[in-house]
């Protein structure tokens, strides 16, 4: 493997390869050592986890068998080298002992002689089934009968290939993908005030420049800890600001610093929000010129916002009024137009997974235009994207409601310009389909999808009310995933494609500052394994699909570029061989010649009329909020050693080790309450149904709330208890906050 | 929800265009089928004052100086008219006709109505003192100058406009509006003197001793607080206001008094036309008068619950009455809520909910204080049935702030109510920077999830430098912020000695959460976990000051 990237490895070391993390979409610069090198570690993952942090830097996959890998942190503006425990212990997921590397059919599907279990057998026998049965349920049932659900963490390539698959081989309007559940809400408020979803419109490094960011609903300290670098100069300043309900690490950062920590109720950022942009409204701290030259609307908002003084938004959300009003003014005084050196209003999931988490991103955006922070560098305004694909995920067509380039599936110009790209009639594709929540919902049901492919994706821990959606799953006719590992998904298939992952692959991922990156293969995948490329390759030649769906992932990148042209995240200026050269380039990227777009609202605003719109919001309470045989909030989120369900991380030894299952976090207020003791068992129910875990007593939860982590499935799995209650703009499940009712034992 | 086609145009009459017939505007708004031709609802909304609904809460916070009062509006008009509702602003109604189902308007026409909606608001008390023959409801024109109501942004403005002027002000009144009023005013540079006649200034939501502690807290920020005491005349020099005379015949020079003397619900209307009426326009739970096709919102309106004069009351009602008229809700009521009352006035956090006034030696009631005065504290929580149904927080923003939401929600009472009254201090501890104090199941680095003890594994096993634990733990290749943390750890190594091996630690299983610090080796124990199992026995915690580490006792 040849390096492109200058300064990626030592020159020495010729079977290095520079790539990146394979979690969140931080994606971290790493270098891969194949074979171990010379930094093989020998230990094996701590015996004794409270203390036994005795992994090494560069560790390295557990010789069983196969190819070992080494990880090395690689120099890169977002980590500057810098990796967390996940990246340093990525290498184990290669070497998962329940690694998969054969196709796997359900017994009955091939006369074998155990009808319900998983068995052994080979691509041609696993591909050709799959093919005719799907061809058999859209003879019967129509095209919709057969329904995609995909993943952020897939690369560019895949999240295209899947997106066209499905519209064009299968002929579907059911795709969606499970960042549905991830950043469906900043989305929608982003394309709504600002014209453009790009997680961060500017390069993470811009924070490092400001007196002042405001986190709301992001604990960025555990989601992707080497970023907390670039808070380092808002943290000398006593600017950073954190609206969270727990006191996270983040907020810890915060409050350490001098900065503030508003602890509000959960479901209540959007009060808070509103109350800040109230003070900066009232206490004359508007940036005029700014909102009379680059906005429009504010005078709806103004109305909206005379609602909501501190006081008031203080009895919803708990916060002392006195400190919203510092909050605020922190803030403003950071702004450029009142002298300072810049402020950030960034959002994360805690604030977006909720029945209005549009609307209260939305607010977050109108504080951010108020101090004319939006366009201006050094300023702005951002969505911390999670998964590792999760900006370029969004991009590429594997959305309900989209096709790629981020283009509109119903508007005309776009399904002309992409079926020209894919050779087809533009009347022949589908129109839009049902988004991740009510798809997963209508998953056998009279009417609905009768088979369901799954790529990237574990629905059965990862989505809210997961019960249901295990039934769902239960009820099709056919269930099809292609994994890397037997996720708690993958065991209720039907047939089961073994992946390649990570250091396996090419491929290219988008990451939270809308930078496209390369992801290079450094091992061979196992025997047996193959691209999900490739899968949808095999499936579309058996199924005699109209156009190709290719399978090298070059050519689907090539492929892809052309089909984004001319729409808002327009990617066909840019080829793996240009991204090899090393340049951060940014979409949009129209043309081989062009430089990227680190910054894309500095001139204008890709609206209309080229203002960034205020939209009037107002709070209300959670769907399901207090009552009194619920009168505990529960909030979900996660911890640093693991990623998303877990379906890769709870595999890694020393991951596992460090934080073994999930825990209920509650005070020892309430805990003394219930009578709950420290690591004993908590039984957290809802309406939609119950999880058991053990108490973690901590004081750094509010008295009338409970934390549980989301990594996990079965009995602890907290998606059992989650709400499914919809945003109506974005359809974001309201994962962050219900009530429940909390006993000991 | 929608009628049917058939059914006639239903033809809604809102008088008053206040808070409350604002919002209700705004919820009918969201309720009623949009754009449609031929919609079923009609509304009709008619208001003395020449401007749109806007802020009422906020005039103390213009006063203040901290709010825009270009900016209180909560809808325009003009935005109203667009969506269909045939707005009259600066129309007064003279008369509501029951028998021809009309009301008439000033301008001699008349509107019809199928239901009406009092939102008529409240008129200021204006205290006998004052000679004027315009008391009562009709506009005060005829104060003497220097003497202002404070209920409208006229007043707001000609407030503000003449504490320009004015040296001397008095605030009649030790309630609400007359505390927020006094420290605004005292904002603006002026002597500020509260007068009140009752026993102690927000007498209706504070017992004495509460009362007492937020009368220093006011003295301490500058005010004279005088309770107790009567005004009975106010004393003119050549139309000006130049003072008043007191109950005990002293004489008190001023020249800007703003009375705030509470406020009397507009019941006129209603009375004229044989409406029920009491203090207000009686209500049922329905929102609904003695005439069923009336109903009457805000502070116009007396429920049964009392409540009446809050903002969250007029909104609360005006919802109900929404979903009423709309048919969204057919069983919507309004039940009351506990009163809650927030003061806003900078640096006077005061906040009291539902009973404030229990006696703590009834058996109904279980009432724990903590009375500070030198403190400038005074918190009260009360409970009944095991449930918290009172709040006092006067002094303390963060109680204020948590104390009122227990209330709101009727929260279940912890074992020991005390726990309630320093919210403060059930959150995490602060970070300890003292290493020997550090549990070694302590998270130095957090990226990697390095403890105190594995950096101290790594020095037994020759790691002198920053560099060379990081080699061994990774501790510092994430983010990199604790390389502080790390190398104070190695100081605090280098100087202790090193003949001890790390103790057994109790609940191990259990992860550990921790927290980056920002100083040197600032690093947070794991929670529920003061002192540290590396502590030794009987040392304080790690708060505690100046504590050198023990030779050999840390490890």
């Amino acid at each position: 493997m040849v390096l492109a990237d200058p300064g990626a490895a030592p020159a020495a070391d010729r079977s290095a390869v520079a790539t990146h993390c394979p979690y969140c979409a931080l994606q971290c610069a790493m270098t891969l050592h194949p074979g171990g090198h010379d930094r093989v570690a020998t230990s094996a993952p701590p015996a004794d986890p409270p203390d036994g942090a005795t992994g090494r830097a560069g560790s390295t996959a557990a010789p069983v068998g196969g190819a070992a890998v080494t990880v090395e942190g690689r120099d890169f503006p977002t980590n500057r080298g810098g990796l967390c425990q996940k990246g340093w212990t990525a290498a184990a997921v290669l070497r998962a002992p329940d690694r998969l590397t054969t196709p796997l059919v359900r017994g009955r599907l091939v006369g074998a002689a155990t009808p319900d279990a998983l068995v052994p057998t080979s691509w041609d026998v696993a591909l050709d089934l799959v093919a005719r049965r799907l061809s058999r349920l859209r003879a019967e049932s129509g095209p919709d009968a057969v329904a995609v659900f995909g993943g952020g963490g897939l690369t560019n390539e895949k999240a295209y290939a899947l997106g066209k698959f499905a519209r064009v081989v299968l002929g579907t309007s059911q795709i969606d993908y499970n960042g549905r559940f991830c950043m469906s809400s900043a989305a929608a408020a982003t394309i709504r005030s600002l014209g453009l979803d790009r997680g961060l419109p500017f390069p993470l490094t811009d924070l490092g420049g400001a007196d002042a960011v405001l986190l709301v609903g992001s604990n960025l300290a555990e989601t992707m800890p080497p970023a907390q670098v670039h808070l380092a100069g808002a943290r000398v300043r006593g600017g950073l600001l954190v609206v969270d309900p727990r006191r996270t690490a983040t907020a810890a950062l915060a409050e350490d610093s001098g900065g503030l920590h508003l602890q509000n109720t959960p479901g209540s950022d959007l009060a808070v929000v509103l109350a800040l942009l109230h003070v900066v409204v009232h206490e004359g701290l508007l940036d005029r010129t700014y909102v009379r030259d680059r906005t429009s609307g504010v005078e709806a908002v103004e109305h909206a916002v005379a609602g909501w003084w501190p006081e008031r938004a203080e009895r919803v959300s708990a916060v002392p009024a006195p400190v919203l009003r510092d909050a605020a003014r922190r803030l403003a005084a950071a702004a450029p137009h009142l002298g300072g050196r810049g402020a950030f209003v960034l959002t994360g999931r805690g604030a977006e997974q909720h029945a209005k988490g549009t609307d209260t991103v939305t607010a977050c955006i109108g504080l951010a235009l108020a101090l004319g922070l939006v366009g201006r560098r050094g300023s702005g305004y951002g969505c911390l994207t999670g998964q590792g694909n999760g900006q370029g995920g969004r991009e590429h067509g594997q959305k309900a409601d989209q096709l790629p380039g981020y283009r509109r599936i119903d508007d005309p110009a776009a399904r002309a310009h992409v079926a020209g790209v894919w050779g087809v009639d533009p009347d022949t594709l589908p129109g839009a389909g049902r988004s991740a929540v009510e798809l997963l919902a209508a998953l056998g049901t009279p009417g609905g999808p009768r088979a369901l492919l799954v790529h990237g994706s574990n629905p059965v821990v990862s989505a809210p009310r997961a019960l249901a959606v295990a039934d769902r799953l239960r009820a099709l006719d056919l269930l099809v995933v292609a994994d890397v590992v037997p996720s708690e998904t993958a065991r209720l298939a039907d047939v089961v494609f073994p992946v390649t992952q990570w250091a396996e692959e090419e491929g290219t991922l988008t990451t939270l500052e809308g930078r496209v990156v390369r992801r290079r293969a450094a091992v061979p995948a196992p025997p047996g394994v193959r691209s999900d490329l490739e899968v949808l390759a095999g499936l579309a030649g058996r199924l005699g699909a109209p156009s190709a769906v290719p399978a090298d992932p070059r050519e689907a990148f090539d492929e892809l570029a052309r089909a984004s042209a001319g729409g808002p995240a327009d990617y066909s200026g840019l080829s793996h061989t240009r991204l090899d050269t090393g340049r951060a380039l940014y979409w949009p990227c129209p043309a081989p010649d062009h430089p990227g777009t680190p910054r894309p609202f500095l001139d204008g605003f890709p609206t209309p009329d080229g203002r960034a719109r205020f939209v009037p919001v107002d709070h209300r309470p959670p769907v399901d909020d207090l009552r009194p045989d619920a009168p505990v909030y529960l909030v979900t989120g996660r911890v640093l050693q693991h990623y998303q369900s877990g379906a890769q991380t709870r595999r890694v030894p020393e991951l596992a080790s460090a934080v073994p299952g999930p825990y209920v976090e509650l005070h020892p207020d309430l805990a003394e309450r219930i009578g709950a003791q420290d690591g004993e068992p908590v039984r957290v129910r809802s309406s939609r149904g119950e999880v058991v875990a053990p108490a973690r007593i901590t004081r750094t939860v509010r008295t009338d709330t409970v934390f549980m982590p989301f990594h996990w499935g079965g009995e602890g799995g907290v998606n059992a208890v989650t709400s499914d209650a919809l945003d109506p703009v974005s359809r974001m499940p309201e994962f962050k906050v219900c009530a429940v009712e909390v006993t000991a034992g | 929800m929608s009628p049917a086609r058939t059914d006639p145009v239903t033809r809604i009459v809102v008088v008053g265009f206040g808070m409350a017939a604002g919002r209700l505007l705004d919820d009918l708004l969201v309720r009623l089928p949009r754009g449609r031709a031929g919609s079923p609802t009609a509304v009709t909304v008619v208001g003395a004052e020449p401007y749109g609904p806007y802020n009422r809460v906020l005039l103390t916070e213009v006063l203040a100086g901290r709010a825009d009062v270009a900016a209180l509006g909560t809808g325009d008009p003009e935005r109203y008219a667009d969506r269909g509702i045939d707005v009259r602003p600066g129309r007064a109604v003279t008369a509501i006709d029951r028998d021809r189902s009309l009301v008439r308007l000033d301008d001699g026409t008349a509107v019809p109505y199928d239901r009406l909606v009092l939102a008529t608001g409240a008129a200021p008390v204006i205290p006998p003192l004052v000679e004027t023959t315009e008391r009562g409801d009709r506009p005060l024109r005829h104060l003497p100058a220097g003497v202002h109501a404070f209920r409208t942004v006229d007043d707001c403005r000609e407030i503000v406009a003449g504490a320009a002027a004015a040296r001397e002000a008095v605030v009649l009144g030790g309630g609400l509006l007359g505390l927020e009023t006094a420290r605004g005013l005292a904002r603006r540079g002026l002597a500020v003197t509260v007068l009140h006649s009752g026993a102690h200034v927000l007498g209706r939501h504070l017992d004495a001793e509460a009362a007492q502690v937020l009368a220093l807290g006011l003295r301490r920020l500058g005010l004279t607080v005088r309770q107790a005491t009567s005004a009975v005349r106010v004393v003119t020099a050549a139309g000006r206001l130049a003072g008043l005379v007191l109950g005990d015949g002293t004489r008190l020079p001023a020249d800007l008094l703003v009375l705030a003397c509470g406020v009397r619900p507009r019941t006129e209307l209603a009375a004229a036309a044989g409406i029920a009426v009491g203090r207000g326009v009686l209500v049922d739970d329905a929102v609904t008068t003695s005439d069923p096709r009336v109903l009457a919102v805000g502070d116009c309106a007396e429920h049964a619950s009392g409540g009446g004069g809050l903002v969250a009351t007029a909104w609360e009602q005006a919802r109900v009455a929404a979903d009423l008229l709309a048919g969204t809700d057919r069983g919507a009521r309004y039940r009351g809520r506990p009163d809650v009352v927030r003061l806003k006035a900078a640096g006077v956090e005061v906040a009291a909910a539902g009973e404030t006034h229990a006696d703590p030696w009834s058996t109904e009631h279980r009432v724990t204080r903590l009375v500070d005065p030198a403190g400038g504290r005074y918190l009260e929580v009360v409970i009944a049935d095991g449930v918290v149904v009172g709040a006092v927080a006067v002094g303390d923003a963060r109680a204020a702030a948590e104390l009122t939401l227990l209330v709101d929600r009727a929260s279940p009472a912890p074992p020991d109510p005390a726990v309630l009254l320093l919210p403060a201090d059930r959150r995490e501890a602060t970070t300890a920077d003292q290493p020997a104090l550090i549990p070694d199941r302590a998270t130095v680095c957090r990226c990697n999830g390095v403890t105190k003890g594995a950096v101290v594994r790594a020095w037994d096993e020759g790691a002198r430098t920053v560099d060379e634990v990081s080699r061994r733990t990774r501790a510092g290749t994430g983010c990199g912020s604790c390389a502080d943390a790390v190398s104070g750890l190695l100081g605090w190594l280098g100087t202790a000695e090193p003949d001890l091996a790390p103790p057994a630690l109790p609940g191990a299983a259990v992860p550990v959460t921790t927290v980056p610090g920002v100083g040197p080796a600032a690093v947070t124990p794991p929670p529920g976990d003061s002192p540290g199992p590396g502590a030794p026995e009987g040392s304080p915690g790690p708060g505690a000051p100046e504590l050198s580490p023990t030779p050999g006792g840390q490890r």
